[in-house]
């Protein structure tokens, strides 16, 4: 429902996304079950994830009805994330039989702070003033059936930023190995601090988002009107000077704004 | 707090701090030794063969966990923007860390290092 600050980094989210499916994901699950049933799910997690990042570069509207979508994409990706910060550690302890207790600890964490989040929004957004929550109202308009961007947070870290981090972070094993440790020891170090970092994020951001999507949802049928993002022609005018828009994207998204923009920068005409 | 001059700096140093130290230690182990009648060693070759197996062997978990990283901050921002949220800070870059160094630690625990090492040797016409 947030088009990124820069619409520009969305060129990369596609690519960005099939790594996630094909690599993290499966990944997370290498610790709990057998290599062959991992490889043979990241086929299947690859072109899902592929599939939502095409969508969204080319064709999202940032509507709630995609938010729910995104919904499902955050549970299945910080979830992985979130169990293999339990299961991990029994497998480095070599304790199989203990993964299933890792894998409840690690569904607990994560549904009680998704729910924490969820129900603390709830009652944030029950005030209303005719029928509308009074907390959404700085970010709905209701007569162009548009959504603003909520207030913003902060930037998001640069790429140059986390790839230096992990350059050093991955040295790690190496150091441990120089001192006496074994290599894997480095999960004990790191997975905690991924268990945390997952938890504040569904704690903080997506159990309270599940609160927005469905009073936004809720306002939809009340109107029966469908919100889209209230960037959509910035977010089109973008999309029709990517390289595959001409495939990808929806024919009205391509021409409807056509004529307004055909004096800016970068919009190209397409026959 | 990023780094700010020469090599460390950028994309550049960015593989740099990922691959270099592992390859000085692979290096290391790749040069072979005499004693000379001193009792002092003198390199006497370098095995470049021993050395790319070697890295083969021990840069490829880096180089996925690199990868994994670079790709998870992006996605958990896709993912979020999607949801409404912009989440920024620390929380990101620590899951992109440890994303990481898990794709890491399971390519080298489930044989991936093993089998790049063997495509290396393949590659390279040399036996086990």
């Amino acid at each position: 429902m947030r088009p990124p600050d820069n619409l520009a980094t969305l060129k990369g989210t596609p690519v960005a996304m099939a790594i996630a499916g094909v690599l993290i994901v499966p990944a997370m699950w290498a610790f709990l079950l057998a290599p062959r049933i991992v490889l043979a799910v990241a086929p299947f997690t690859g072109l899902l994830f592929l599939l939502s990042g095409v969508h969204m570069t080319y064709r999202s509207r940032f509507s709630p009805a995609e938010a729910m979508w995104s919904f499902v994409l955050a549970l299945i990706f910080f979830g992985s994330l979130l169990v293999a910060s339990t299961t991990s550690l029994v497998w480095r302890m070599g304790r199989p039989e203990l993964h299933g207790a890792a894998v409840a600890v690690a569904a607990a964490i994560g549904t009680g702070g998704l729910l924490l989040g969820y129900l603390a929004e709830r009652r944030r957004l029950s005030p209303s003033k005719g029928g509308i929550p009074v907390a959404l109202m700085p970010i709905i308009d209701l007569e162009q059936h548009r959504l603003r961007p909520l207030p913003i947070a902060g930037s998001p870290p640069t790429m140059g930023r986390v790839a230096f981090l992990a350059a050093l972070a991955l040295n790690l094993p190496l150091l441990l190995q120089l001192n006496g440790l074994q290599r894997d020891d480095v999960l004990w170090l790191a997975m905690p601090v991924l268990g945390a970092a997952v938890t504040y994020v569904l704690t903080t951001g997506i159990g309270p988002s599940l609160a927005r999507i469905q009073a936004l949802r809720a306002l939809e049928r009340r109107t029966g009107q469908r919100f889209t993002t209230s960037r959509i022609e910035e977010l089109n005018a973008m999309r029709r000077g990517l390289w595959l828009a001409r495939w990808f994207c929806r024919a009205d998204d391509l021409k409807a704004a056509a004529p307004a923009s055909a004096g800016l920068k970068g919009a190209r005409p397409r026959r | 707090m990023g780094p700010e001059h020469g090599l460390v700096h950028g994309e550049v140093g960015d593989r740099l701090i990922t691959f270099a130290p592992t390859a000085a230690l692979d290096a290391w182990s790749s040069i072979e030794f005499d004693l000379d009648a001193n009792g002092k060693r003198q390199i006497r070759s370098f095995d470049t063969n021993k050395f790319l197996v070697a890295s083969a062997r021990n840069q490829s978990g880096n180089a996925l966990g690199l990868a994994a990283s670079v790709a998870a901050v992006p996605v958990a921002v896709a993912i979020t923007a999607g949801l409404g949220l912009t989440v920024v800070g620390a929380p990101l870059v620590l899951i992109g860390l440890a994303a990481g160094v898990a794709v890491q630690v399971i390519w080298n625990a489930s044989g991936g290092a093993d089998f790049a090492e063997n495509q290396a040797r393949a590659a390279l016409g040399m036996s086990r």
